[in-house]
C-alpha cells in the first residue's frame, strides 16, 4: 500500500499522507508525519478520525450527510480528508498549497487501493486433488486451468 | 534537462506574456505566473503575482499563488543552507536556517535546529531562537504547556542576554495577548530600566497598572485561553463588534441564499443567528450544526497543529458545506452542488469579512 501512497507524498506542498482505519489505527504512512505538532502518525490518525467522527451527528441533526470529502483549512497547514468503505485517506499540505490539485491524485490513490485490496483478496486457485490410483476412475476436479492429471502423473 | 525545459517553456511563456498584453485580468496573471513556477522560475512567479496583485488586489488565486511562491523560494533556501550546515555548522548559517523556518512556518524544525545550535554552544541567540518558535507555536495553537514552556525558555534567554530587549519584548507580546496584566506591568518595568524614560513604555506601564487589580494569574490566563482558543484582545473586539444593530448583513445572506444550488446560509455570532433558507426548527438544528463544526474544527485543528481554522469544507452525498470561521463569527452555506460552488467561498468570505468589520447583527 505504501506505492500508493508515495505518489501522494512527493506532490509539492503535500507534508504527509496517511491512511488509516475510521476508528483511528493507522495503517501505512508517507512523508513528514512527526512534523505534523511533533504528534506522529498513532496521535494524527487518532485525532482526524475522531473529528470526522464528532462531525457526523452534529451534521446529521441538521439532516445533512457528509461522508466523502473534508476538509480543514488552518493558518499552518491543510489537511484533506477522502472517506471510502472502510478506510480515511488523508494528507496534510504545507500553506498556501492549493486543496484542488489534491482532488484528483486522492481519488486516484483510492481507486488503486480498492485494485490493491482486490487483488489481495481475490480467490487462489483451487487446489487440484489428488487422482485416484484405480483405473478408469475419472478426476473429480476440473477447475484448474491446466490439467491435474499431467501435473500428478 | 533544465536547459530543454526552460527552451520548451519559452512560446508557452510568449504567449502568456501576449494574453495579458491584450487582456490583464487576474487569470492571466495567474497564468503567467504559473508559467514561470512550471519551470521553476519561483522569483519571476513572485513578482508577475506582486504585479498583479497590484492591479487585481486582494484576487484569493493570486494571493494563493504569491505565498506559495514565497513558500518555495524559502524551501529552496533552506535546502541550500541545510547542506551548507552539515557541511561547515556555524552561527551565521543556524541563525538564518532558523530564521528561514520561522518565516515558512516550519516552526517544529525550527525549534529543533535551535537546539542543536545549543548542544553546540549556540548560547544567547540560540535560546532566544527557541524561545521565539515555541512562543509562535503558541500564537498558533494556543496551547497552555507552549505558552508555559515560551515563557521558561524566554527566561533561559533573558538570563543569556542581560541587556537585550527582544525577549523581553516577546514575553510582554505574549503576556498582553493572554490577558496576563501582572505580568505584563513587571515586564514593562524591567524594559523600562533598559530603555529608561521612554514615554510608550511608561504610558503602558501606567494602563497595566490600572488593569492588574482585576486580571488572572499567569497560569489562569493560559488556562483560560486554551478553553476557549481565543484571546482575550479577540473576545474584547467581538463584545465591541457585536453592539450596534445594523441590517448590513441580511441583504448579503438573502442574495446568496437565492443562488439555485444554496439551500441554507448562516451567519452567527456569540448566541445570535442569521439563517436564511430554512425555517423554524430546521433553521435552528442548522445554525446549532454550524456552531458545532465551527468549534469542534478548531479544537481539532489546534491539536493537530494546524493552527487558526480558516476554512471547513464538507461534502458528501446531501451536498456540500462550506464553513468560514472568522474573528468575529462564522459564516457557513450549504448548497445542494456535490462540489462548493466557485462562486460561493469569495461570497461568504465577504460575508465574513463584513462581520468582522463592525457590522452588527439583529438580535
Amino acid at each position: 500500500m505504501k506505492e500508493v501512497l508515495e505518489p501522494l507524498a512527493a506532490i509539492p506542498g503535500v507534508r504527509a499522507a496517511l491512511l488509516a482505519t475510521p476508528d483511528g489505527v493507522p495503517i501505512v504512512s508517507c512523508g513528514n508525519v512527526d512534523s505534523q505538532g511533533g504528534a506522529g502518525a498513532d496521535a494524527l490518525a487518532g485525532l482526524v478520525s475522531g473529528w470526522c467522527s464528532s462531525l457526523v451527528p452534529t451534521l446529521g441533526a441538521a439532516s445533512w450527510e457528509f461522508g466523502q470529502r473534508a476538509v480543514l483549512r488552518g493558518s499552518r497547514g491543510t489537511l484533506v480528508v477522502r472517506c471510502a468503505g472502510h478506510v480515511l485517506l488523508f494528507a496534510v499540505l504545507e500553506p498556501g498549497a492549493s486543496v484542488e490539485d489534491l482532488r484528483i491524485p486522492l481519488d486516484a490513490a483510492l481507486s488503486r487501493l480498492a485494485r490493491v485490496s482486490r487483488g489481495s483478496r481475490a480467490p487462489q486457485p483451487a487446489l487440484p486433488r489428488r487422482i485416484p490410483q484405480a483405473e478408469g476412475a475419472a478426476p473429480s476436479d476440473t477447475s484448474s486451468a491446466t490439467s491435474p492429471r499431467d501435473s500428478f502423473r | 534537462m533544465k536547459f530543454l525545459e526552460k527552451l520548451l517553456a519559452g512560446p508557452r511563456l510568449r504567449d502568456a506574456r501576449r494574453r495579458l498584453v491584450t487582456e490583464p485580468s487576474a487569470a492571466n496573471y495567474v497564468a503567467l505566473a504559473s508559467e514561470h513556477a512550471r519551470i521553476c522560475e519561483f522569483e519571476a512567479a513572485e513578482r508577475v503575482c506582486a504585479e498583479g496583485l497590484g492591479v487585481h488586489a486582494s484576487d484569493p488565486e493570486l494571493t494563493r499563488l504569491r505565498t506559495r511562491m514565497r513558500a518555495l523560494q524559502l524551501e529552496d533556501r533552506a535546502r541550500a543552507l541545510s547542506n551548507e550546515l552539515r557541511e561547515s555548522p556555524r552561527a551565521g548559517l543556524f541563525r538564518e536556517l532558523a530564521e528561514v523556518y520561522l518565516e515558512c512556518g516550519r516552526l517544529e524544525r525550527a525549534e529543533e535546529l535551535s537546539v542543536q545550535w545549543l548542544e553546540r554552544g549556540g548560547g544567547g541567540e540560540a535560546h532566544w531562537l527557541r524561545s521565539r518558535a515555541r512562543a509562535a507555536r503558541y500564537f498558533a495553537d494556543r496551547r497552555r504547556e507552549d505558552g508555559r514552556t515560551a515563557l521558561e525558555w524566554l527566561d533561559s534567554a533573558e538570563a543569556a542576554l542581560p541587556r537585550d530587549e527582544r525577549p523581553l519584548r516577546l514575553r510582554l507580546e505574549l503576556v498582553c495577548r493572554i490577558g496576563a496584566w501582572r505580568d505584563a506591568r513587571r515586564t514593562v518595568a524591567q524594559l523600562l530600566e533598559l530603555a529608561p524614560g521612554d514615554p510608550a513604555l511608561e504610558a503602558r506601564f501606567r494602563t497595566y497598572t490600572a488593569l492588574a487589580e482585576s486580571a488572572p494569574t499567569l497560569d489562569a490566563a493560559l488556562r483560560e485561553v486554551e478553553r476557549h482558543g481565543v484571546f482575550p484582545e479577540e473576545n474584547t473586539a467581538r463584545s465591541h463588534m457585536a453592539t450596534g444593530p445594523s441590517r448590513a448583513l441580511r441583504p448579503m445572506l438573502q442574495s446568496l441564499a437565492a443562488q439555485p444550488t444554496i439551500a441554507a446560509v448562516v451567519y452567527e455570532r456569540g448566541a445570535t443567528a442569521l439563517v436564511q433558507g430554512p425555517s423554524g426548527a430546521t433553521a435552528e438544528r442548522a445554525a446549532r450544526a454550524v456552531r458545532e463544526v465551527a468549534q469542534k474544527s478548531r479544537s481539532a485543528a489546534r491539536r493537530m497543529g494546524l493552527g487558526n481554522v480558516l476554512e471547513v469544507e464538507l461534502e458528501g452525498p446531501s451536498g456540500s458545506l462550506l464553513v468560514l470561521p472568522s474573528e468575529s463569527g462564522v459564516a457557513a452555506a450549504h448548497s445542494s452542488a456535490a462540489q462548493v460552488p466557485e462562486f460561493l467561498r469569495p461570497t461568504l468570505g465577504a460575508i465574513a469579512r463584513s462581520g468582522s468589520e463592525g457590522t452588527g447583527l439583529e438580535s
